[in-house]
């Protein structure tokens, strides 16, 4: 069971003499394969970098890896797999060379890398993935900011601090968020209302596009959005890191700091804690600051991890808790105030300076987590899982308009889940049976009311089967969803209660196929529903975050989406060209969507726009694409476009809030040295943003969709095994532009420049 | 180990439980914080009303306001107001006036007269001697056709001075009285 501290820190390394003959250029190649320790099992899938280089990769299904166009010279070669403990080695490169790589799993974990290999993989659907070195870039930032330069993925912004990710056009509660195998449970009703999640938290974070992850449910009608802790460390290492952050737009300060263990006396016990920080202060454009736009963050996690032989206990807790001020500018109230704000070329009601005070309005929201995962492989042909997971979200809305301390709105969601699932293994087949049950609350408080308290009951059943083979995949899953929801209404002393019921079946498939070792292709469908959510059907009232008077519709039907894709994958040139295109169309049958009516709401406060719920066919259609170029050691170039079409069918009409089109380009120079400082690395990179020209005449707008605009952003980083150091900075330029996709627009710019700096240190003790 | 985990689950039922039980008695809608009337009471005697109100005492959407009554003011006369500014979704009505001599640096009413021989002057001032217009002097001309005083109630925390534009800040209030000027 508990490996000896050599046989963790290092690994038995076979060396077979390659082609080896001294070479002047930078021709060098290293080649591999990856195997298991215990089964013997080629390891596909496992990352290897040379650190601070360019160079990574991946081994392929026969465990094979190959890096081509390496210098002379001293390397440390990197190897990472799915619950293996990170293998480091020191290479002296003078020629050629071909490695064969043992690594060793982590105690007793054969068979649960089975089960992670097989239960938790989306090998077959499309998807953008964000880690390592990427995720390292996007460290203090928001979860929302993180994702922005993923292709196909954008977010629907509220000024500068409120990002909600939208994939391929859809977000909110179209997209399934999974923060480390529970579904966000949270106040999703606003735009305004970004995922209650700390990204330190996570080592990956996938999007996927294409077919959804059905275990976790049937909404899923834009995609999902995965975040994954790292592994839990094993055999008595022990890790502690460090990060720190700082940019000038704001001054941001970030930090985080985790402890991770593991117990050499207790083989079966390792744990993580785990603490963030964030504070931001005023944004400031290219031209004034924009008053009221900080934010404070306050997070932190606690892993406990028990693993038998046959079987593992895992326990989550994880606070979320956050203070946005959402800027003072857009509150603009009324009508006339609108118009007056609209036609001003900078806001009208502001105070140009920075401070980090966070008046009103503002948010506080806090999202509480705990959940216990037990898991029993003894056969891993037949594995359990059953997992109990509890949240907590409440959300504090304070308005600028009151009188009163009391926050205006006050809402507290409440989520019991209990899942349990079977994985049977057999072949290159997995299936998976499971049932999952769901108590929901949400009561409010506070001055205003928006949207009655409610109860639901949510029962799914499940089935997913999935076929690895060398070169393709397939992924077939069906779920059935029925929900029954109650809500409250307290009108004048008078409670009433009203109940509605709905059953709908979702299902998905994906197939790839690797044709050739320089084509991979792929299908992908899914057929998902969404149950009109809780303020669709019954909101009532004035929407102080976005200014606008809000009426639901209770009659509101499921809305039914179809998504099918097709996805190419193709290298060239000895795989130094990589293109990749993701083509996709989606029908939506009574898609929920805001409209704004013909005249407005007269309140004391004056005239206010007034939406309701209304109910269209939709169609949406895009491609995702990506060209990727390595010249040797030094370059790497990579150039990415999306583009959506979304049409309400109905009306014959663009749909509104949509993203416009996006080129990126990023050119990578690594590694390189100045001096002492080797293995440094520049990034240069470009985003074009085009004007969104598809916009609604049926519904016509309060100002123009803005100009297109470019922003550029450059980064030079350093790091070793150890620390990690990035200078970065972001709208170099200073560029004054406005985003269709940012609430805020009508009022103010974007951020101007941002200049910063990221540090982190890792201390592994094995 | 299953006996705590027993526990937890009793635990976390019983919190279920007792979630349930508040979410079913919701708390009333109306809004508890609201602004639903003004009141202005004039000085001089002889006036048709020398109390005005406007009333929607459910708040923003819901019912129409039930009551807005038309300014009568006499010609070439000179009145002493006090306005007054209530939340009558409660009882008994609270005044919200208070509240706003309580942040007056924030606030500032507006009276803006449109086809009418009228002009208003602030005789009130917050702290730091801006205006505030809960008291107000209002000098009325000769006769004309009916008009409008379009009142205000700007909320502008941060920003106020002594000769703010009104549509400065936020709108608290910001509604049409009818006016007429009589002999």
């Amino acid at each position: 069971m508990p490996k000896s501290i050599s046989t963790w820190a290092f690994i038995l390394i076979l060396f077979f003499p390659g082609f080896i003959k001294a070479q002047e250029k930078c021709e060098l190649v290293l080649t591999g394969v990856i195997r298991d320790s215990d089964s013997k099992e080629l390891l596909s899938d496992a990352r290897i970098e040379l650190a601070g280089t360019a160079f990574e990769t991946h081994t392929n299904e026969q465990g094979y890896f190959e890096l081509k166009g390496l210098c002379k010279g001293n390397y440390t070669l990197i190897v990472g797999h799915a619950s293996c403990a990170p293998l480091v080695k020191k290479l002296k490169l003078e020629g050629s060379l071909n490695l064969n790589l043992v690594l060793p799993h982590r105690t007793n974990s054969f068979r649960e890398v089975v089960v992670q290999e097989k239960g938790i993989r989306f090998r077959a659907s499309v998807s953008e993935e964000l880690s390592g070195t990427a995720l390292f870039e996007k460290r203090g930032l928001s979860l929302g900011e993180s994702l922005e330069n993923l292709n196909g993925v954008r977010n629907l912004q509220t000024g500068a601090s409120v990002f909600k990710p939208m994939i391929n056009g859809l977000y909110g509660n179209r997209i399934v968020v999974v923060n480390n195998g529970s579904r966000l449970e949270s106040q999703q009703w606003g735009a305004e209302h970004a995922p209650e999640i700390d990204p330190f938290t996570a080592g990956k974070i996938t999007v996927l596009k294409g077919a959804s992850a059905l275990r976790y449910g049937s909404d899923g009608l834009g995609g999902t959005l995965l975040t994954e802790a790292l592994p839990m460390p094993n055999g008595g290492k022990r890790s502690l890191g460090v990060f720190q952050g700082y940019q000038s737009n704001r001054h941001l300060l970030s930090s985080n700091v985790f402890w991770e263990a593991s117990s050499k006396s207790i083989p079966a016990l390792s744990y993580r804690i785990q603490a963030s920080t964030r504070d931001a202060g005023n944004v400031k454009t290219p031209g004034y600051y924009q008053w009221n736009t900080g934010s404070k963050e306050r997070n932190a996690s606690l892993q406990i991890s028990w693993r038998k032989p046959e079987w593992s206990l895992e326990y989550q807790a994880s606070l979320f808790s956050s203070t946005l001020g959402i800027f003072y500018g857009s509150q603009v109230g009324n009508l006339s105030d609108l118009r007056h704000a609209i036609q001003a070329s900078e806001p009208l009601l502001n105070i140009n300076r920075f401070s980090y005070a966070i008046d009103r309005p503002r948010q506080e929201v806090q999202h509480y987590t705990q959940s216990l995962h037990w898991m029993r492989y003894k056969d891993p042909a037949h594995v359990f899982h059953m997992r109990l997971n509890f949240q907590n979200n409440r959300r504090k809305e304070f308005d600028l308009s009151k009188i009163s301390d009391l926050p205006e709105l006050d809402l507290t969601l409440t989520t019991y889940l209990l899942e349990s699932w079977y994985e049977h293994n057999h072949d290159e087949w997995t299936y998976t049976y499971g049932a999952s049950s769901q108590l929901q609350t949400n009561a409010w408080d506070g001055n205003r009311f928006f949207i009655p308290n409610y109860r639901q009951w949510q029962n799914a059943l499940f089935f997913i089967s999935k076929k690895h083979l060398s070169n393709s995949d397939l992924e077939m899953g069906l779920r059935f969803d029925s929900r029954y929801l109650t809500s409250f209404r307290n009108n004048q002393g008078r409670i009433s209660s009203e109940s509605k019921t709905w059953n709908n079946l979702s299902a998905s498939a994906a197939w790839t196929k690797q044709t050739s070792s320089n084509f991979r292709w792929g299908l992908s469908g899914n057929l998902a529903w969404r149950a009109p959510s809780i303020n669709e059907l019954y909101t009532n009232g004035l929407h102080h975050g976005t200014s606008t008077f809000e009426v639901g519709n209770p009659n509101l039907k499921s809305e039914q989406g179809i998504k099918s894709g097709i996805n190419f994958i193709q290298t060239a040139l000895k795989q130094s060209l990589q293109a990749e295109l993701f083509v996709y169309g989606q029908y939506i049958r009574n898609f929920i969507n805001l409209v704004s009516d013909s005249s407005p709401v007269l309140t004391i406060r004056g005239a206010y726009p007034s939406f309701h719920y209304d109910q269209t066919d939709a169609f949406l259609s895009g491609i995702d694409a990506k060209l990727a170029w390595q010249s040797n050691s030094f370059l790497r170039f990579q150039l990415m476009y999306s583009s959506l079409f979304a049409r309400d069918i109905s009306r014959k009409d663009w749909l509104q809030q949509m993203p416009s089109d996006r080129w990126q380009a990023e050119i990578q120079a690594k590694p390189f040295g100045i001096g002492k400082l080797k293995e440094l690395e520049i990034k240069l990179g470009y985003s074009l943003v085009s004007k969104q020209n598809r916009v609604s005449s049926y519904f016509i707008d309060y100002k123009e969709s803005p100009a297109s605009y470019g922003l550029m952003n450059v980064s030079l980083g350093w790091k070793n095994q150890d620390w990690n150091v990035q200078l970065f900075s972001t709208n170099l330029l200073n560029t004054r532009y406005r985003e269709y996709l940012n609430r805020f627009r009508y009022f103010t710019d974007e951020p101007g420049i941002s200049i910063g700096i990221r540090t982190s240190y890792i201390w592994n003790q094995n | 180990m299953e006996s705590k985990l027993k526990l937890s689950l009793a635990m976390l039922l019983l919190l279920g439980w007792a979630a349930c039980k508040k979410v079913e008695t919701p708390k009333e809608e109306s809004e508890h914080e609201a602004i639903t009337s003004v009141r202005l009471i004039f000085s001089a005697s002889g006036l048709t009303n020398d109390t005005v109100w406007f009333r929607d005492p459910d708040g923003d959407g819901g019912n129409a306001p039930t009551q807005l009554d038309t300014i009568f003011l006499n010609a070439n006369t000179s009145y002493q107001v006090k306005t007054s500014i209530w939340n009558e979704t409660k009882t008994p009505a609270e005044d919200m006036s208070i509240k706003i001599i309580e942040e007056a640096d924030a606030h500032e009413l507006f009276y803006l007269p449109a086809n009418v021989n009228l002009s208003v002057s602030k005789t009130d001032k917050d702290s730091k001697g801006f205006p505030l217009g809960l008291e107000s002097t209002w000098n009325v001309g000769n006769v004309g056709a009916s008009g409008t005083l379009n009142f205000k109630l700007m909320h502008k925390p941060g920003l106020k001075t002594s000769n703010d534009s009104p549509s400065l800040g936020h709108a608290d209030i910001d509604m049409n009285f009818p006016v007429l000027i009589q002999n």
